[in-house]
């Protein structure tokens, strides 16, 4: 049973060594632990004993050469002399030949007249790129065709690549479709956005319990007084315009070496459509009642949907909402809607055991309706205490929703 | 915890101390005494490791023998270099397969074992007030002002998992400022200095100024330091032999 002799590993951090010397030589007996071979680097010179008893059979990598560690550079036990005529004791050692392949280069190029001799890598290489093997010569022990001499035929071979190259320019089947000009507007300003605002993102969990059960009491009422559905997004829209108006920070955007506060509070929505996205605005969202709020949100996203929004509806927001949460997603962190300075960020609704402390201090787990909200915002002109500020404002609104509108 | 015999030789030829160091090598494989640490001053000599160049010694043999600094050829790693008096020379006979600490396979890796031996060398060094460093690619032991001064050499040589050879700590002026030096391009490093405890000592402001040790003094906290970074209890020994019934003794 041949057995390989390796580059040991010297040091955790080492992963080469240099073989300075052979002290024995192919065919010579060798004895389990008497040194065969001398290695040196940073300033360790070190004789490696053999792993086994035997017959030394094969060198692999010569005196002078560095390889990395767990590289076979020589075969204890494999028949002398064997390598170049017994392709099978080749066979019996593949994982031998596959490492060193790639490392050894013997000066003296053997063309042997079996089937040449190689590794399994050679040979993936080869039927790679469907390669006949019997047409490269080999250079390494005993004429075997290693990597280099695959990697040289196949001209695409630089001398620092240990791994095989894939061929350069592959098609992957598939169809190429010109993006919309929507899609193309929103990849623009996606990555604008990205390089104009400092980003930071901050995350608050809402508990929404009493905006639940407000919502399934009066909800039926709404409808048939208002004659529009009614939605989470109002309760939300309106604790954001409560919040915004608190923090007008929060609703400003830079301009030059400026900031711009502005009079009103536009609340841009995301709505998703089909074919993209698009963001109408509520103008002067701060003037407008509870049910005009739950109007306008219903409304917009109706004539977005149908295409029916026009150009002046989508301009002019100074804050925007966007509702990522419909997809069951816990969280999001949206990217900010130039000029804007900030975005809120809408999570999925979902029932959750909570920790209650009761008024006289007793502390029970309960199932609360929760919801999850992040703020994006540009840090050039919001700091992260204002932000935190904004939104537990706005929490504050939500959970404990004053207003008689619903 | 595994025992570490100390064997001080006192001043001694190199030839001489090779010889203990190849005898308590053979015995060290045969398993006849524990690890063991050597202490040698050397008379001058200059070294050849494995990888040296000849050009590194910048005068001729008979030059070198007019100043009674002899010649060896060694198996260790690096390049060349000079022991002499005033230098504390240390031979760790060590079997790497042995229980380290830092062990994270069959052996300690050689090359962790010297990293070892500069972590040894540095805190002996700051025991005394002289703060150094590594410099990565340089093997040895380093003070920290640009342009670093090396303070102690390393060069090891392994045999199936016995270590020899070993460091070389510039203690007293005697061993920097000594024509050895002048001689050779230490370690092949022609564009870093050679420094000594003693030196670096002496050039801080004396209000700072910890008093210069002995010779003695840092081969006492060397092999305390040593005992502690590779896990062993120091045993003082006077002899291979001693070290050899001890070992008995204690097996």
């Amino acid at each position: 049973m041949p057995t390989d002799v390796v580059m040991p590993q010297m040091g955790e951090s080492i992963t080469e060594g240099t073989i300075t010397k052979w002290l024995k030589q192919p065919g010579e007996r060798v004895e389990r632990d008497e040194p065969i071979f001398e290695i040196t680097t940073d300033k360790v010179d070190a004789e490696i004993p053999a792993p086994a008893a035997g017959i030394l059979s094969s060198i692999l990598v010569e005196a002078g050469k560095t390889v990395s560690i767990n590289t076979v550079v020589a075969i204890i036990g494999g028949e002398v002399g064997a390598v170049a005529e017994a392709p099978k004791t080749v066979a019996a050692t593949p994982a031998a030949t596959a490492v060193v392949s790639a490392n050894t280069t013997s000066p003296a190029a053997v063309k042997s007249d079996g089937p040449n001799l190689s590794s399994p890598l050679v040979r993936r290489i080869a039927q790679e790129n469907n390669l006949d093997l019997s047409r490269v010569t080999g250079t390494g022990a005993g004429g075997r065709i290693t990597k280099d001499d695959v990697m040289k035929f196949l001209g695409g071979y630089g001398a620092e690549n240990t791994t095989p190259t894939t061929p350069a320019a592959v098609s992957i089947p598939g169809e190429l479709v010109p993006m919309t000009k929507m899609r193309s507007i929103i990849a623009q300003r996606m990555v604008e956005s990205k390089h104009t605002s400092a980003h930071v993102h901050t995350i608050f969990k809402v508990d929404m319990t009493r905006i639940v059960r407000m919502r399934n009491r009066h909800k039926a009422e709404f409808e048939s007084r208002h004659g529009v559905k009614l939605t989470y997004m109002p309760f939300i829209t309106s604790a954001a315009i409560a919040a915004l108006r608190k923090f007008p920070i929060v609703n400003a955007n830079l301009e030059g070496d400026s900031i711009r506060y502005h009079a009103h509070i536009n609340i841009g929505i995301a709505v998703a459509l089909e074919w993209g996205l698009i963001v109408p605005v509520i103008k002067n969202s701060e003037t407008l009642s509870f049910p005009e709020l739950a109007r306008s949100v219903a409304d917009l996203a109706a004539r977005a949907r149908s295409k029916k929004l026009m150009p002046d509806e989508v301009a002019g927001g100074t804050f925007t909402l966007t509702n990522s949460g419909i997809f069951g997603e816990v969280i999001g962190l949206p990217i900010i809607n130039q000029p804007q300075s900030a975005i809120l960020g809408i999570g999925a609704l979902t029932k959750e055991p909570v920790v209650i402390t009761a008024a006289d201090g007793t502390e029970s787990i309960a199932i609360r309706s929760m919801q999850h909200f992040s703020l994006g915002f540009d840090h050039r002109i919001i700091d992260g205490a204002d932000a935190g500020k904004f939104m537990a404002e706005f929490k504050s609104a939500l959970e404990n929703w004053q207003h008689g509108g619903a | 915890m595994q025992t570490l015999h100390v064997l001080q030789l006192g001043r001694m030829r190199y030839a001489e101390a090779l010889a203990v160091q190849q005898r308590a090598v053979a015995l060290r494989r045969e398993g006849s005494i524990g690890d063991l640490l050597l202490f040698v001053e050397h008379e001058p000599v200059i070294t050849l490791g494995r990888n040296a160049h000849r050009e590194n010694i910048l005068v001729n043999e008979s030059a070198l023998a007019q100043q009674g600094i002899e010649l060896y050829e060694t198996n260790r790693g690096g390049d060349v270099t000079y022991h002499g008096p005033g230098q504390l020379v240390g031979y760790p006979i060590l079997d790497l397969r042995g229980e380290f600490p830092q062990k994270r396979g069959p052996y300690l890796g050689p090359v962790d074992y010297v990293r070892l031996l500069e972590e040894v060398l540095m805190r002996s060094c700051g025991e005394f007030g002289v703060t150094t460093q590594r410099i990565a690619g340089c093997t040895g032991v380093w003070t920290l002002a640009a342009p670093e001064k090396k303070l102690a050499a390393i060069g090891v040589h392994v045999t199936v998992g016995i270590t020899s050879h070993g460091f070389a700590l510039n203690v007293l002026n005697a061993a920097n400022t000594s024509h050895g030096f002048d001689c050779i391009i230490p370690c092949g490093i022609a564009t870093r200095g050679i420094t000594s405890l003693q030196s670096e000592i002496e050039s801080k402001p004396l209000c700072d100024q910890q008093p210069v040790p002995t010779l003695q003094q840092v081969e006492h906290s060397v092999a305390r330091h040593f005992s502690r970074v590779f896990a062993r209890n120091l045993l003082w020994t006077e002899s291979l032999d001693e070290a050899m019934t001890v070992n008995t003794v204690s097996g």
